[in-house]
């Protein structure tokens, strides 16, 4: 996955709302991926430490949740999370099967240094 | 610390567009066709067969994506659709900005059908929506039976599967069965059509369930 042009997205988010919302101080920023996104969060945090290195969130950290793969089965009522991907239940072997859980790439939240906004 | 919630997809500028582009095509009655798959797996082939027997009858437009070279545009130039070739010089997938920078060009109110041939790469394509109908993914007797299960997030969202190159088969370990349960483990409502471009095998039916779209 290329993850340079997604930290690319994440840094121009998190700009966009420091603006909008009149932050300073950013420390933390919170990020929810799902395994079926394939992307690496080692490389993610390389890429997202590159571009921001001449900017206000050079010393910011990604933290970021991997999400598992998690199916529900329709006709059973199971919940299962597999470790290779397969839409047949793996209870009742039907196929009405819906992804819940696998394929998000949310910025859940940042952090700010208390008092970390701007004085107007 | 302060904690501030944004709950927001990293993608979400691609969402906008993408959702931007289906309301045009809506609006002009166009069925769009996001064609993915991996590099050499014969989707511009199966475009040039497919333009040989539909672009009489059908006003179809296509938008070709490559990373370098307007070469797949050339082999399509010479039948009756626009064509429309987007060079991406680097980045490994269309988004839906380039899409819609590209229908600019196109005249969408003579355009029933619009293929979009994707950068070839199983991975990065999947999470850009472009705002297409639906998506095929096609991938080749060459490549593997075991294709689908490496690349899960592209197959479990795909509408068509193509299994292209049948008439190497003979000359390789492919096992055909295999891979059709392979795509079926991924994404058991998926319609799988097996073709050939050199045989002809199956790409009537890849027309038939095209033209039945529009």
């Amino acid at each position: 996955m290329h993850e340079y042009s997604i930290a690319l997205e994440i840094f121009d988010i998190v700009n966009e709302t420091i603006v909008k919302e009149e932050l300073s101080n950013v420390k933390v920023i919170k990020l929810k991926i799902g395994k079926l996104t394939a992307i690496l969060p080692e490389l993610l945090t390389d890429a997202f430490d590159t571009i921001s290195e001449c900017s206000d969130l050079k010393d910011v950290n990604l933290e970021i949740v991997e999400v598992p793969v998690r199916i529900k089965c329709r006709k059973c009522g199971c919940f299962y999370e597999p470790d290779e991907l397969q839409f047949f239940c793996t209870r009742c072997g039907g196929s009405f099967t819906e992804l819940v859980t696998g394929n998000e790439l949310i910025i859940e939240s940042i952090e700010v240094e208390k008092n970390g906004y701007n004085n107007s | 610390m302060d904690i501030i919630t944004l709950e927001k997809k990293v993608l979400v500028k691609n969402d906008i567009i993408a959702e931007e582009n289906k309301a045009l095509f809506h609006e002009n009655r166009i069925f769009t066709l996001n064609i993915l798959s991996s590099p050499g797996s014969g989707k511009t082939s199966i475009l040039e067969r497919t333009l040989d027997k539909l672009s009489d009858s059908i006003n179809i437009s296509v938008i070709v994506g490559d990373i370098q070279t307007a070469n797949d545009a050339e082999r399509l130039d010479k039948f009756k659709a626009s064509v429309v070739q987007l060079i991406t010089n680097g980045t490994c997938h269309l988004s839906s900005k380039m899409i819609r920078d590209a229908l600019n060009k196109l005249n969408l109110k003579e355009t029933d059908l619009l293929l979009i041939e994707n950068v070839g790469n199983l991975v990065c394509p999947s999470g850009f929506d472009l705002g297409e109908e639906k998506r095929v993914v096609i991938f080749s007797t060459t490549e593997g039976t075991d294709k689908p299960l490496k690349y899960p997030g592209m197959f479990y969202k795909a509408d068509l599967v193509i299994i292209n190159k049948m008439d190497l088969v003979p000359y390789t370990d492919f096992n055909v069965e295999s891979a059709i349960k392979n795509v079926q483990t991924l994404n058991p409502g998926a319609i799988i059509i097996k073709t050939s471009c050199v045989t002809g095998e199956g790409i009537d039916s890849w027309r038939k369930w095209l033209t039945r779209q529009i």
